[in-house]
């Protein structure tokens, strides 16, 4: 039980599509519009029995389709209100083109978005191709490891998201199933104590201003777009800086420290392995085993994919020697886009150029055992002493017709 | 206030048209909407059918949201917002349940109303799913569709409103085609199903009607549906000051009734008198001439036309007997 | 017509801020045609004023005969209006036939 310096926290034991629920109530939106997809549900209906309660204010609004929802969300955020949602998987895709206008319109919605596969074939299990297909469109993306980190990563979302030198939505990625469904034990927060850390959401320029009256969703010619995203762009370079400030002041008031990443072993590490969200656990579970063998290896967890933290992660990778990046998404006929990430961090950030080997895994909820991680990190080894990756750049792990 | 010289003659104000000019307006000029493009008649109406409330605005992606906000020029007075294409309903949802949420903790107190705008392309087509379930939810929101019968921002093509042998640039006259095949989808049916407190029909040409059924479409707590005949200059390939006066014609051969649906209840509004062949409207524009080779489609285009006055007759009948014809 | 501005100086989301801003923007240069009010004949419906899309017919107030404060036409403001010539053609004393109350010309180039 992290010291909280602010209310009585409780021990429980949930999932982490019941922790964002209760984030959610919490936080008491204004609105929340969404649209049930698996495995995202359980957060709506378990914020369907608050409202039903009277435990919240929110206007829930039950939205006929995932593109209505955001759209809701931003016309919502628009007229002052702070807003929240939850989507997976095509549900996301479906409100794709919405993602960049929330963004582009500088509106501070917040998701809880549960990674799960793009349909085909249809496939209700984890992998991140959801949120990576949404990695241009302009949101800031957090990943959680597991329950606590879900339900923290979302407290913490509000001031990111709002801070008026970001002023952009914010999606805090889960793992489907694996981690919205698996109930762990987690410290769910006292709920004065998250309100008066949240704080009030200040409107900017909203629709409901008849005394102002504004102009939202404006067409741009040649002249003025570059100028929009340009100060876009300012808000996600800005968002870096603003992460870590709140992130520090959730220490100080919960007691658990968040960087823009985890670095797990890793100041002496030959051979680092990168990944995102609940394989992380998996990983550092093996990381430590192949140290009591004498393996010099670490993990680097990122917790912020978007916005990117070259410079830090450069810093961090600095006496890495092989850097294995394991991504839970494709990207047909490339490099995945964690491995694509690492490789421009490398390229430009270290000033050392450690051996860089891509492995793709886990799509459609495939697993990823001890003994897969352990394989990894011996080839991974073997490739370091030979000074090559050799042909085992780009294998996709576990699937059955390919070597391992 | 001084005496202005006249013929002699005054002409006496509608209360409507009172109601209009002595109420601040809506819409500015300096927009960008083709010379002669109606949709400003019934924007510069939106403030000033009450003044019990204010109005927010949004727009589906088109002509009217287009030419309206180009950056950094805006001719709306009142707030507005537009995001994408097909889903201003859903847009305008949000605004609204925001509104009510701000309210109902005490946040807000003024009385606010919530209309969209869209053209047939953003209603019947791509908007229609997020047009009904807007709807069915009961926001209290007025959607308001100008119906030119074609995509015209992209150019002009066929949409579900296309009325039967029109040209349009994916419906074009040939050797195969007399433009485009089968009768249009009728929307305000579509919504007639949505147990809608107020539906109805009007058209850009008589003010005093259409500024009437938008004070009771917006008055109205709850959701409600207007279906403007909205005559497109270019896509109708008419004059440019010739928009009204196809309008008038477009309602007088019963192309296009004026009516309205009050809690289930038909009330033609406009009976013409004498009621004008739908040929005297289709050759008015140039979208139909090359239907001169084709007299079947013609007949086929009237046969419809009476069809659907014949039910809405029946409509009337049925669910109004008190209303004298 | 309006000066360019930079990135930092927008306000955020692309929103705009100045409503009916659009005021600024001069249509009236697409116009080849132009209406003119002959006020002698004017019987001050407001049916051009109206029907006018650009609102580039222009009211005042006065009087009626009885002393009531009504609209009046006063004129068009050539800086919006694109010729389009609605009003001159729905105008019901130009209907009429006998005298013009809104006449069209060609304006200068």
């Amino acid at each position: 039980m992290t010291k909280s310096t602010a209310g009585k926290p409780k021990i429980v034991p949930m999932t982490g599509a019941g922790a964002c629920a209760q984030a959610m109530r919490q936080i008491n939106p204004d609105v929340v519009a969404a649209f049930p997809i698996t495995p995202s549900t359980q957060v709506v209906e378990d914020f369907s029995t608050f409202v039903a309660n009277g435990q919240v204010d929110t206007e829930f609004v039950t939205v006929e389709s995932e593109h209505s929802a955001m759209s809701a969300c931003i016309g919502a955020s628009a007229a002052g209100g702070r807003v929240m949602t939850a989507t997976s998987s095509a549900g996301m895709a479906y409100m794709w083109e919405l993602l960049y206008v929330a963004a582009s319109m500088r509106q501070p919605v917040l998701m809880t978005l549960v990674n799960r596969a793009l349909t085909g074939p249809i496939n209700i299990h984890c992998d991140h191709s959801d949120s990576m297909g949404a990695r241009d469109s302009g949101w800031i993306q957090l990943y959680s490891e597991n329950n606590q980190e879900a339900y923290d990563n979302l407290v913490m979302a509000a001031r990111i998201a709002e801070h008026p030198d970001v002023r952009l939505p914010l999606m805090v990625c889960q793992d489907g199933f694996i981690t919205s469904h698996s109930i762990q034990t987690m410290q769910l927060e006292d709920d004065k104590a998250v309100r008066a850390f949240v704080g009030p959401h200040k409107p900017l320029n909203s629709v409901l201003d008849t005394k102002h009256p504004v102009t939202w969703g404006a067409l741009d010619l040649q002249d003025y777009y570059i100028e929009h995203k340009r100060s876009q762009e300012q808000g996600m370079r800005n968002a870096l800086r603003v992460i870590e400030e709140v992130s520090a002041d959730f220490a100080k008031t919960f007691g658990r420290s968040y960087g823009l990443f985890e670095a797990y072993r890793l100041d002496d590490a030959e051979i680092v392995l990168v990944a995102l969200s609940s394989a992380c656990g998996e990983i550092k579970e093996v990381v430590d085993e192949m140290r009591t063998k004498g393996e010099k290896v670490g993990l680097l967890k990122i917790r912020s994919f978007r916005p990117f933290p070259y410079a830090q992660i450069g810093k961090a990778l600095s006496k890495a020697k092989i850097v294995t990046v394991l991504d839970r998404s494709a990207s047909f006929g490339a490099h995945g886009p964690l491995f694509v990430e690492i490789s421009a961090t490398v390229g430009s950030y270290t000033a050392n150029r450690p051996l860089l080997l891509g492995h793709t895994f886990g799509l459609g909820g495939r697993e990823l055992t001890l003994r897969h991680i352990e394989h990894i990190i011996s080839e991974s080894r073997i490739c370091l002493d030979k000074g090559t990756v050799g042909d085992r750049q780009g294998l996709w792990i576990n699937v059955r017709g390919d070597k391992l | 206030m001084t005496k202005h010289p006249t013929t002699g003659k005054l002409a006496t104000l509608s209360p409507e048209t009172k109601q209009m000019c002595e109420r601040p307006g809506t819409f500015s000029g300096g927009h960008r909407m083709c010379a002669g493009c109606p949709t400003g008649i019934f924007t510069k109406m939106l403030t000033r059918v009450s003044d019990d409330y204010e109005i927010v605005a949004g727009n589906a992606t088109g002509c009217l949201e287009v030419a309206s906000s180009i950056f950094p020029f805006s001719a709306w007075q009142i707030p507005w917002i537009h995001t994408a294409f097909e889903n201003a309903s859903a847009t305008m949802s949000g605004v609204e349940a925001c509104y009510r949420s701000l309210v109902r903790q005490g946040k807000l107190k003024k009385k606010l109303k919530f209309v969209v705008m869209g053209g047939d392309g953003g209603t019947y087509d791509i908007g229609l799913q997020s047009l009904s379930g807007a709807m069915e939810r009961g926001h209290d929101l007025t959607y308001i569709c100008y119906d030119n019968g074609a995509y015209m921002n992209t150019g002009v093509q066929r949409s579900s409103a296309t009325p039967l042998g029109a040209a349009t640039t994916t419906t074009p006259v040939g050797s195969q085609s007399y433009g485009r095949k089968g009768n249009r989808k009728d929307l305000t049916k579509i919504m007639l199903a949505h147990n809608l407190g107020y539906v109805a029909q009007a058209s850009i040409h008589d003010i005093g009607d259409l500024f009437r059924k938008m004070k009771k479409a917006i008055d109205h707590d709850g959701p409600t549906f207007i279906n403007l005949l909205s005559p497109c200059i270019p896509g109708w390939k008419i004059d440019a000051d010739r928009a009204v006066e196809s309008a008038r014609l477009g309602v007088d051969c019963n192309f296009w009734p004026l009516f309205e649906v009050e809690q289930g209840r038909f009330t033609i509004n406009y009976r013409p008198a004498p009621v004008k062949p739908v040929a005297e409207w289709v050759f008015s524009q140039g979208r139909f001439k090359h239907l001169k080779k084709h007299p079947a489609v013609v007949a086929a285009f009237q046969a419809e036309v009476d069809k659907q006055w014949a039910w809405l007759e029946m409509e009337e009948a049925r669910t109004n007997p008190a209303r004298k014809s | 017509m309006s000066d360019l501005k930079n990135w930092q100086e927008l306000p955020l989301g692309g929103v705009i801020v100045e409503a009916g801003s659009a005021a600024k923007y001069e249509t009236g240069s697409w116009r080849t045609w132009k209406p003119v009010t002959h006020r002698e004949n004017c019987i001050h419906c407001l049916r051009c004023w109206e029907y006018c899309p650009e609102d580039a017919i222009v009211l005042e107030d006065g009087r009626d005969a009885a002393g009531a404060p009504r609209k009046f036409v006063q004129g068009v403001n050539y800086y919006h209006c694109k010729g389009c010539g609605l009003c001159v053609h729905e105008c019901p004393v130009n209907k009429e036939g006998k005298v013009v109350a809104l006449g069209f010309v060609r304006d200068e180039v």
